[in-house]
């Protein structure tokens, strides 16, 4: 943290034992620069703390838990519990145990959909990172022609719903009607049926991925941008720092508990890929664009396989959780090598 | 995962403002295709050659949303959802979040391990449980299933989280020390130093919800309860027939202007308020 | 500060209050109680959802409003909900225990549902002799819907599809009604003769067929019109010689005649013959509506052959009846849906009538006409899919697809009927 290098007034020794109780066990920024001295004084003090501490945060986080407790935790207990019955949805479900989850792993078609998801998740990620991080540091200079324009303008993609963003797409590269192929055959270039052919699809589906979440992330960068105080920027370059040693020594640390929720996020979003595949591509061509949540809609909307939809369901999760919990670590060990 | 910022872009105010300027572009073409295509006739959207322009401006596709869809209710039955879920999940989530990120509550690690899990669970799996728990409640077409569901959800305590923990701590230890409670330390200190990440996650709910077209169209059977996004699906669900693109576009028109508009205002308070909370550093 | 939590605390405060009102005084507008006993007095009521909107939508209004009016015992009411939602829609809602009394669903999807117990026996339409209108429908439309010998569904929205020209582009290449192909292979050589590339690029400027490449519909058409089959009582025959020969054809007219530009689902293919490129289009009677609204006049003939797809949607008694009277209510609606001055008045959405017995005089449209005396030559495309429906069709789409675009026919044809057995065994 910023302020601790600075010995920021207010800094008392007595922040010293309320941070050791109160030190994260997720990446929290490691606070000390007053020292990593864990005085775990076992003063009455501390343990009345900890029981208030408990308490406290139980409470604050009551309201909010009570609704994700009532309608997102149980209905997620209820799916799991049903991705180990042969459920279609509509009958009386029986117990099978694993059998959906042996299925998801073996069925060709689901194999399919995970390895287009992994290459849609692993394309679209780093991409729309960098083209959100880049226009973020862009957005924030301040010789930029009508900042405020723009920024509502690259926005503007985030706030349309993706159905309309899918259909308006499809519209613009249809290959009989649409205003890209035309303009593009006017200059000479063919453009290929974008939809319609298997190596084109799925990078057409990621552009437009891209084209409509940039600005999301984007925002997000913004606002973790201007939290980075201005007196680092000066300190960095009194020392002799040029923009880029800037950008990675102050602007990139700075960015770490944001960064790490756009990765979060990205990866996860990607990874539950639907609207834009159901709306332009219906998996196709030769079904080279289905994915995971996909094939969930196909198996439990269309096939009558509930159980195994929510199978498949958590073995998305699984995944995406992995990735999460090791990106987590990653950044958490990253701040410790920090201080 | 973050590029290296190529030396020969570091450059010249020219070169930055045409390179975001292209990127604009490019962010609101379709847009723009959107807005044009709602005033092109029927007989028109669709042409060889294709033209941007329509030789004549028609009113005609509104009448037509106006005529298919109850285009007043929905756009009711949108705001009280889209308002009442942000308003609603700011508060709650960011309790979530404070406690996540301040207090160091015994369970804290699991809680959030637990939401960051449910968080990837694909809505579509979550759909039917819930329908069959709210159908109990008696909740299907009501607004309270509606917004209820939606009060509290993980992406958004897990976005304030963030924002809280770069805050300095100091804060809420110089406010103990001075005797405040926690409800006052959250209301009063972490809150105003959130602004960024409240109006962030605000403009992000609101804006989900209005276009959020799955979850109002399962739990709504008629027209009358629905949400614009929701009932604008009729419009372009028929499995046999062209879709009527001048009447589509114009229906995503009508949903979208309210949101760009609130955007327009809110960016400017966004940017402010952003900038006071870094300035505080 | 102050001011930012009290504008914070006054939206909530707002939200509240909202979700307080409508929550209390808002009422479930549908009539989708479960239990579907009347809240108007002694009439049963029955909810229905079909996704026909606009005109076709307006007409079913209009028949629902005339059966409502002269019954003493039951009340419709219908809901227009898009097609693809109805899929969502009637999952959750049956399993909930709510949702319609009666669905407008096709063959494959109805055979699922009752598997599944979804949808309610209707054999008694057919054979208790009480409804006027079961005598006269088609074979076939009967024979689609019967499983484990007991009938399902009673017709709703049956017509055969049909080839629609483009007048002015017929005309230009000086054909008239004469030239109206009788055959296969005068189809064939009619659109190569439609298929213009004046500037010898490869490209045509005008096509003479919007055929499109992803279509179940118009592949089993392919099919069967030359001699072989696609999938019948849920058995896949796809790797026929005579289906071998057949695509060949059809291969040859697409990569060297040129005939239609390949990647087009139905949606586009009508987007392209809208924008008055292709000269013909194997289409409904929606082709009626969409060739108007983009300014094209249209004749029409008959699919040169005795085997054509057609779309069959039929009225389905769901689980929701689990009473007598609302089975009876939703008989009687399907009987009366089939009375003949009904039927009449159906045909203004452009649909056929589903009766035998229609007197061709009394339909406004000739183009109506037409398509109803091509109803006994017309087929839903496949019979016994009761499941994986979507991934069969993805299977199909991929070969014809490929197919068409110069693959390796006999071997493309044997993957696919590799891959769709195994969907159909499942």
């Amino acid at each position: 943290m910023p302020l601790q290098q600075q010995g920021h007034p207010g800094w008392t020794p007595l922040r010293d034992r309320i941070i050791v109780t109160t030190n994260a066990v997720l990446d929290q920024p490691a606070p000390d620069g007053a020292g990593q001295a864990p005085q775990k004084r076992r003063s009455g003090r501390t343990y009345n703390f900890q029981r208030h501490a408990n308490r406290t945060g139980w409470l604050f986080a009551a309201p909010g838990l009570a609704i994700l407790l009532a309608f997102v935790f149980f209905p997620a207990g209820y799916a799991f519990w049903i991705s180990l019955t042969d459920s279609s949805g509509l009958n009386k479900p029986t117990f099978i145990g694993l059998d959906n989850y042996v299925e998801a792993f073996t069925d060709a078609d689901s194999l399919n959909a995970i390895w287009n998801t992994v290459v849609y998740a692993v394309a679209y990620t780093p991409i729309v990172i960098a083209v959100a991080l880049f226009l973020a540091i862009f957005l924030n200079r301040k010789d930029l022609f009508a900042r405020g324009a723009q920024r509502t303008l690259i926005f503007m993609p985030f706030i349309i719903s993706m159905a309309v963003a899918a259909l308006a797409w499809s519209f613009i590269i249809n290959p009989n009607t649409g205003l890209m192929p035309y303009w593009f055959s006017k200059i000479g270039i063919n453009l290929p049926d974008l939809l319609n052919d298997a190596t084109w699809a799925m990078p057409t589906v990621i552009f437009v991925a891209v084209w409509k979440n940039f600005g999301y992330f984007m925002v997000i960068f913004i606002a973790g941008l201007q939290g980075i105080p201005g007196d680092q920027y000066e300190a960095a370059s009194l020392d002799g720092a040029n923009a880029w040693q800037q950008f990675r020594n102050v602007t990139l640390p700075g960015l770490r508990p944001t960064m790490t929720y756009v990765i979060i996020v990205a990866v996860n979003t990607a990874f539950q890929t639907f609207d834009q595949i159901y709306i332009m591509t219906n998996g196709g061509p030769l079904r080279s664009t289905e994915t995971i949540v996909y094939r969930v809609y196909v198996e439990g909307f269309s096939n009558f396989n509930q159980g195994y939809a929510s199978a498949l369901s958590f073995v998305l999760m699984a995944i995406t959780l992995t990735i999460g919990l090791i990106q987590l670590s990653i950044s958490r060990k990253q701040e410790r090598d920090l201080v | 995962m973050n590029k290296r910022t190529p030396l020969w872009m570091r450059p010249g105010t020219i070169g930055a403002n045409i390179l975001v300027l292209a990127v604009s572009l490019l962010a609101i073409f379709p847009l723009i295709i959107v807005l044009v295509t709602a005033f092109t006739p029927q007989d028109e959207t669709i042409a060889y050659p294709p033209e941007l322009l329509p030789s004549t401006w028609t009113l005609d596709n509104f009448q037509g949303v106006f005529d298919r869809i109850p285009v007043w209710s929905q756009l009711w039955n949108t705001i009280q959802m889209s308002v009442g879920v942000t308003a609603i999940s700011l508060l709650l989530n960011s309790m979530v979040a404070y406690a996540l990120a301040f207090i160091d509550f015994k369970g804290r690690g699991l809680l959030f391990g637990l939401l960051i899990a449910t968080m990837m669970i694909p809505f579509q799996s979550l759909l039917i449980p819930l329908y069959k728990m709210l159908s109990e409640f008696g909740w299907i077409g009501t607004m309270t299933g509606l917004i209820v569901p939606r009060a509290a959800d993980v992406a958004g305590i897990f976005l304030l989280r963030q924002f809280f923990i770069m805050i300095p701590k100091e804060l809420r230890a110089a406010a103990m020390i001075d005797g405040a409670s926690e409800w006052k330390i959250y209301w009063r200190v972490m809150m105003p130093n959130a602004t960024a990440g409240l109006l962030t996650l605000g403009i992000f709910n609101f804006v989900g919800n209005w276009n959020d077209m799955l979850w109002p169209m399962v739990m709504t059977n008629s027209a009358e309860d629905r949400t614009l996004t929701a009932g604008l699906a009729l419009l372009n669900g028929t499995a046999q027939g062209v879709i009527p693109y001048g009447v589509t576009m114009a229906g995503s028109l009508i949903s979208v202007l309210p949101l760009v508009i609130m955007f327009a205002f809110v960016q400017k308070r966004f940017i402010e308020g952003v900038a006071t909370a870094g300035l505080k550093g | 500060m102050n001011k930012r939590y009290g504008s914070i605390a006054l939206a909530a405060a707002t939200a509240l209050v909202l979700v307080g009102c409508s929550g209390g005084g808002d009422t479930d507008s549908s009539a989708s109680s479960s239990d579907g006993s009347g809240s108007s007095g002694e009439k049963t009521d029955l909810l229905l959802w079909h996704g026909y909107t606009e005109a076709d939508g307006d007409v079913l209004a209009e028949i629902v409003d005339n059966f409502n009016a002269q019954s003493d015992t039951c009340s419709v009411s219908q809901e227009p909900i898009a097609w693809s939602s109805i899929t969502e829609k009637l999952v959750t809602s049956l399993g909930a225990g709510n949702g319609p009394n009666l669905v407008v669903q096709g063959v494959d999807t109805g055979e699922g549902y009752k598997n599944q117990g979804a949808f309610l026996s209707m054999d008694d339409y057919y054979s208790s002799g009480d409804y006027e209108s079961a005598d006269y429908m088609y074979e076939q439309a009967k024979d689609q819907v019967t499983w484990d010998g007991e009938a399902y569904g009673v017709p709703m929205g049956t017509t055969a599809m049909a080839v629609w020209v483009n007048s002015d582009l017929w005309a230009a290449a000086g054909l008239t009604e004469d030239d109206y192909p009788t055959t296969i292979e005068e189809l064939i050589a009619v659109a190569e003769k439609l298929t213009i590339d004046e500037d010898g690029d490869g490209t045509p400027e005008q096509y003479g067929f919007a055929m499109p490449d992803q279509d179940m519909g118009v592949f089993s058409t392919l099919l069967h019109s030359g001699g072989g089959d696609y999938i019948t009582d849920g058995v896949a025959a796809l790797d026929s010689d005579e289906n071998v020969a057949t695509m060949t054809e059809w291969q040859d007219a697409f990569v060297n005649g040129m005939i239609s530009p390949t990647g087009m689902d139905s949606t586009a293919a009508m987007e392209l013959f809208g924008s008055g490129r292709a000269a013909m289009i194997l289409n409904g009677p929606w082709e009626i509506t969409s060739a108007d609204s983009f300014g094209i006049d249209i004749e029409g003939f008959g699919w040169p052959s005795d085997w054509v797809a057609g779309v069959y949607n039929y009225w389905y008694a769901t689980s929701m009846n689990d009473t007598e009277e609302e089975m009876t209510c939703s008989l009687e609606f399907s009987d009366f849906w089939n009375s003949y001055d009904q039927q009449i008045i159906w045909t203004e959405s452009y649909y056929p009538p589903n009766r035998t017995d229609i007197d061709l005089a009394e339909i406004d449209d000739p183009l109506v006409s037409m398509l109803s005396s091509m109803a006994s030559t017309s087929y839903y495309y496949a019979t016994g899919i009761d499941t994986n429906i979507t991934d069969i069709q993805s299977e199909s789409n991929a070969a014809q697809q490929q197919i068409l675009a110069g693959g390796d026919v006999s071997s493309l044809l044997a993957d696919a009927q590799t891959k769709i057995s195994g969907y159909l065994d499942n």
